[in-house]
């Protein structure tokens, strides 16, 4: 099943991307050259530059991140940080996932 | 890119054992440590100028000749630098100061592969005793790769190193701390090579491997020996071939009588109903991970203490703030001080690389101590600044082949910056900055970083 992902640019433009099960929203992010996503630490969660902002509707199926993990430490690392922010290398696509709308979080 | 394999079989509280011998038997390992400890590996092959000052040397040749270098055989340009490998240079061969071109090579995996790269070092790190009893995720590409990294990433992502944070690292580091104490009040002199960076890596990550702690000293200088086969590989065998004998020893004991640590977790772990590893690839993998996990880490931990040390004013910004500058101090100082300070590739097939031509089969050294201060990506980048912007450095690399060890490093590093800013506000260097002795190019490594307390 293609799970679908709406990405909206910081210039205010949409890539609408859609990506398999267990494939990271980061991945899909680069596949689709979503402005702003660079993922430079290759998905390891250690460079902040995959940072997305969750949509209101969205972010209780996906959490908000852990206060005090390694996640949040690193989103500290990103501009722009808001309350549903994430790292889109931490977040795998699902079925229950198809529609998702994330804003990239930094600046380009 | 295949889809990621499924371990049946595992167990993460393997790995989380209490941390035992935090005693006088470990303080009598510490102080039987050799100070050969601290010795370089490639220093004797290496110019001396080039040994202490590789960032001036290769800053001013990458000025001269641009991002992508190639080889002339003894070097790059007019520079002296030996083959870091064994057997890489029978061939066009390149070396990579850029971070753009960097990145180029390191995320085109099927373009600049493993194989072949690592020369003589690379074909020792699954042999043992006349054969090919394992392999790394360091020396292979594609799908065997993938398989094997994916089983390392269940046990060293960030989670799960996270998790042993509190259990294991912080423990170790805060009785190091309390060591150290006790011998600067004492009078006795310290070095956080041999005090801290050392015992600290070696003891957490023996813990989660199951080795006993009185095997320290054998084991470094056995470590030492095997990363320097490039050089000497007779001598790189005979040491790689005592580990394996070590862990083929240790793994069996296991295989009978299972333990609470990661060699039990490696040998249960199944992939398809099957072992992922035979006992003889686990005792591969047992000897990798404590040599990836110890020589490279230590060192990298006692750069960034040198670092930090050697500007005492941002030093005590961050004893003011401790839980907000020691991530921004970790990261500047794995920019600014990289143990590992060269990744070799080998490519499949032609590339251009910062407009330079590079044919298929060419060996390519990217040298990640110098893309950290490219001039395009970083201001002032020969400045150590916890303030500055960060921007991913690219110490353990970037892509599928980057440090699977890297949260634990990471980890230790951030913990013992924390704890010391916390615990040790007026630590100093006993030396002025200038005085200390990194010496390496493959691993740089400092002789020495004595403190006390001003």
């Amino acid at each position: 099943m293609q799970i679908r992902v709406r990405f909206r640019q910081r210039d205010q433009r949409t890539i609408e991307a859609a990506g398999s099960s267990g494939q990271s929203v980061r991945d899909l992010a680069l596949a689709a050259k979503v402005m702003g996503i660079l993922g430079e630490c290759g998905g390891n969660c250690a460079c902040g530059t995959c940072h997305v902002v969750i949509d209101n509707a969205w972010i209780d199926r996906i959490g908000r991140v852990v206060p005090g993990s390694v996640e949040d430490a690193t989103l500290d690392f990103s501009s722009n940080r808001e309350p549903n922010s994430r790292l889109s290398c931490q977040i795998a696509l699902q079925p229950e996932l198809d529609g998702l709308i994330v804003t990239v979080g930094n600046d380009v | 890119m295949n889809s990621t394999p499924t371990f049946e079989g595992l167990d993460l509280d393997l790995i989380n054992p209490p941390v035992t011998g935090l005693d006088a038997t470990f303080d009598r390992v510490i102080r039987s440590s050799p100070e050969t400890l601290t010795r370089a590996s490639d220093d004797i092959f290496l110019d001396p100028d080039l040994s202490r000052n590789p960032v001036v040397l290769l800053e001013r040749l990458r000025d001269r000749l641009g991002y992508v270098v190639p080889g002339s055989g003894t070097g790059f340009g007019d520079l002296v630098i030996p083959d870091l490998f064994g057997d890489t240079r029978l061939g066009p061969h390149f070396a990579i100061f850029g971070v753009d071109e960097m990145d180029q090579v390191h995320m085109d995996p099927a373009s600049a592969v493993n194989k072949g790269a690592y020369g003589t070092l690379g074909e020792s790190t699954g042999m043992a005793l006349g054969q090919k009893q394992g392999t790394i995720p360091t020396v292979e590409d594609g799908a065997v790769h993938d398989e094997l990294r994916a089983l390392y990433d269940t046990v060293l992502n960030h989670n799960t190193m996270a998790q042993r944070s509190d259990k294991i690292i912080e423990p170790i580091c805060n009785w190091l701390i309390d060591r150290i104490e006790w011998k600067l009040k004492h009078g006795e002199s310290v070095c956080l090579c041999l005090d801290l960076a050392v015992p600290l890596t070696y003891k957490a990550l023996s813990t989660m491997l199951g080795v006993p702690h009185e095997f320290l000293s054998d084991f470094v200088r056995l470590g030492d020996l095997f990363f320097s086969s490039g050089f000497q590989p007779e001598a790189g065998s005979a040491a790689a071939n005592e580990l394996y004998g070590f862990f083929l020893d240790e793994v069996e004991k296991r295989r009978v009588e299972p333990r609470r640590d990661l060699l039990t977790y490696f040998l249960k772990a199944t992939l398809n109903g099957v072992p992922a590893l035979s006992p003889e690839a686990v005792a591969i993998t047992g000897r990798f991970v404590l040599i990836a996990g110890i020589d490279t880490t230590w060192r990298q931990l006692a750069l960034v203490m040198a670092a930090l040390l050697s500007h005492p004013d941002q030093f005590e910004e961050l004893c003011l703030e401790p839980a907000k500058l020691s991530r921004k101090v970790v990261e500047e100082g794995l920019r600014y001080a990289p143990s590992g300070f060269v990744v070799p590739r080998r490519t499949t097939k032609s590339l251009v690389l910062g407009g330079v031509s590079i044919p298929a089969g060419s060996h390519i050294t990217t040298y990640q101590g110098i893309a950290n201060r490219d001039p395009r990506r970083w201001d002032d980048p020969d400045t150590f600044d916890i303030h500055r912007q960060f921007k991913t450095n690219r110490t353990f690399g970037v892509g599928v082949h980057s440090c699977a060890g890297q949260h634990l490093a990471r980890l230790e590093i951030l913990t013992c910056v924390q704890l010391i800013a916390q615990r040790l506000p007026n630590l100093r260097l006993t030396i002025e900055p200038d005085q200390l002795e990194v010496r390496g190019l493959q691993i740089r490594v400092p002789r020495t970083v004595p403190v006390g307390l001003g």
